[in-house]
């Protein structure tokens, strides 16, 4: 049998001094291929999980296999960070050099990749987030959206199967975060495995799975409608809607009969359109 | 009395170019208002606000707040002391050993009494939230990301600015900490008249609370007005790399349709209205 792509095998983890578990008890398994989005209120547990997959951190109790390989073995690590790439929060803790192709070029240099090979992956990284123009400028002339998509060529250069974004999209600003959403959209559709942890509910809603953590649990584990339909879930996890979602309510409440599937604000006017 | 910013520019210099931050901006923050800021990233917003206390001094125009001008050495105190500054992420600003010396530490060094820097501190806890009981003798590093901005804004209202400034006060929290802040600003503007400057990127916040909205591009004014006037160029907004409110947009793809939405039906509840009538009657 072919192993599970990224498995959580009854995983604990407490931060040190912390009493508290932030992580309990927690089985997943996740599909090659699937795009996922994590959501939960703060310190619900969701990066700690994220930081789990490729193993920054490592379980108290219980075990992180991704492909079948242990995290806890520590002779893994290598072969699993080649697998699993993060991008986190704040793009300026994640960028190491001053010139954009450089950076990107940092990872697959330190792995020993050929120079003519690390000048095709680098090429293509760029192209991949749209970039590539780019290439030549310095990394502090850039947006904080624009240095995010630099992170993540940087992980794409490192040709991962899994890309975590752990809250990489906190600190833009609206224009930003849809282009990086894009981005992400995109390499979906080119086999990557993403997995997104969030606090914008506007980002998940073309996601194919959404795992709610709450007090270091998985609350849910479901499509996005269903979880935004499930009023009593969003109360006790103290989760959000999207906007358009609070808009199809209003609707609702006045009488038009929208759906639950209307998730975003076009999917609404479609809806009210074939009404009107 | 309002704060005034007539005609103000500012440029970033280094050694190779310089950049212009802003570029003639005049308008005016009457008292008691709920004044919203909106821009992309790199248009100007922080810059601007980094104005309005002194922070960065004015090197082109004049502000002036309540009269005094922050260009005049004398007064530029006085104006100061009248415009609280709460930054982006501001918890990383947090340094004493207990949330309680945290939150004096303004206070105290406007020589204030003992008496009166505990009340303000255990008042300014009280606002935000935090129980003085629970939290005063806790360091703050042990609090959680939202109890840490609380504090942070605790420490700036202990200063009892009658303008407060914030940069983006809500980024990075979740709904219940977005929604803590925004009814503890409605409470300072109604209980105290505090005067309410806040940098959003969330329409949504600022069709709900904010009484104008002042949108910059490029270091210039686009727009000045009272949100929803502002929401009526829903197209321009976009081409700006803004949003509107998702009630505005639905209008808006209506409207495309040809369907004719009219002015008046610019909030969920006045669309939900119209589009009711319209169906029934169809």
């Amino acid at each position: 049998m072919v192993p599970a792509l990224i498995q959580f095998d009854h995983v604990t983890y407490r931060y040190e001094d912390s009493v508290k578990k932030a992580l309990d008890d927690v089985c997943l398994t996740i599909a090659d291929g699937s795009f996922v989005a994590v959501v939960g209120h703060n310190g619900s547990g969701k990066s700690t999980l994220a930081k789990h997959i490729n193993g920054l951190l490592l379980p108290e109790s219980g075990e992180v296999t991704v492909n079948g390989l242990s995290t806890a073995n520590e002779e893994n690590i290598l072969p699993i960070r080649q697998t699993v790439g993060i991008v986190f929060q704040n793009p300026d803790n994640q960028i190491v050099t001053t010139i954009i192709e450089e950076d990107v070029a940092f990872g697959p240099e330190n792995m020993g990749v050929p120079p003519q090979e690390i000048r095709k992956r680098v090429d293509d990284a760029l192209d991949t987030v749209g970039m590539r123009d780019y290439a030549e400028r310095a990394v502090h002339q850039l947006s904080g959206g624009q240095k995010q998509r630099i992170a993540i060529a940087g992980m794409l250069a490192l040709r991962p199967n899994i890309l975590v974004m752990d809250e990489a999209t906190a600190m833009l600003d609206p224009r930003g975060r849809s282009d990086l959403i894009e981005t992400l959209k995109k390499l979906h559709a080119h086999g990557l495995t993403v997995i997104m942890v969030t606090q914008y509910m506007e980002e998940i809603t073309d996601c194919d799975r959404v795992i709610v953590m709450h007090h270091g649990k998985i609350a849910a584990d479901d499509q996005p409608e269903a979880i935004f339909s499930d009023q009593d879930l969003l109360k006790e996890c103290s989760l959000d809607v999207p906007e358009a979602v609070r808009l199809a309510e209003t609707l609702r409440t006045t009488g038009l009969p929208i759906s639950d599937h209307a998730l975003k604000t076009e999917q609404i006017a479609e809806e009210l359109c074939r009404l009107l | 009395m309002p704060i005034t910013v007539n005609d103000l520019s500012y440029q970033y210099t280094d050694a190779a170019h310089s950049t212009t931050a802003l570029s003639h901006v005049t308008f005016t923050i009457e008292e008691g208002s709920f004044f919203a800021i909106a821009g992309h990233t790199g248009s100007g917003k922080t810059t601007l606000v980094q104005h309005l206390n002194g922070l960065i001094p004015c090197t082109e125009g004049t502000i002036t707040v309540d009269g005094h001008s922050l260009a005049d050495k004398k007064e530029r105190s006085i104006a100061r002391a009248l415009v609280g500054m709460v930054f982006q992420y501001p918890e990383y600003q947090l340094f004493a050993e207990t949330v309680f010396d945290d939150i004096a530490f303004g206070p105290k060094n406007l020589k204030l009494p003992e008496n009166d820097v505990k009340e303000r501190v255990l008042k300014s806890m009280e606002l935000v939230g935090l129980d003085p009981e629970q939290f005063r003798e806790k360091s703050p590093f042990e609090l959680s990301g939202g109890e840490k901005r609380r504090a942070a804004l605790a420490g700036v209202l202990a200063m009892q600015p009658k303008y407060l400034v914030l940069d983006e006060p809500m980024a990075g929290l979740d709904p219940i900490g977005r929604q803590s802040i925004l009814a503890l600003l409605e409470r300072l503007r109604s209980e105290f008249g505090t005067t309410i400057i806040m940098i959003s990127h969330s329409m949504e916040d600022i069709a709900r609370h904010a009484t104008m909205l002042l949108v910059l591009d490029h270091g210039q004014i686009a727009y000045l007005d009272r949100p929803e006037i502002v929401f009526e160029h829903a197209e321009e907004l976009f081409r700006l790399g803004l949003s509107v409110p998702q009630a505005t947009y639905l209008g808006m793809l209506l409207k495309q349709k040809g369907f004719d939405v009219p002015k008046s039906a610019n909030n969920a509840e006045a669309l939900a209205r119209w589009l009711k009538e319209k169906i029934d009657h169809a």
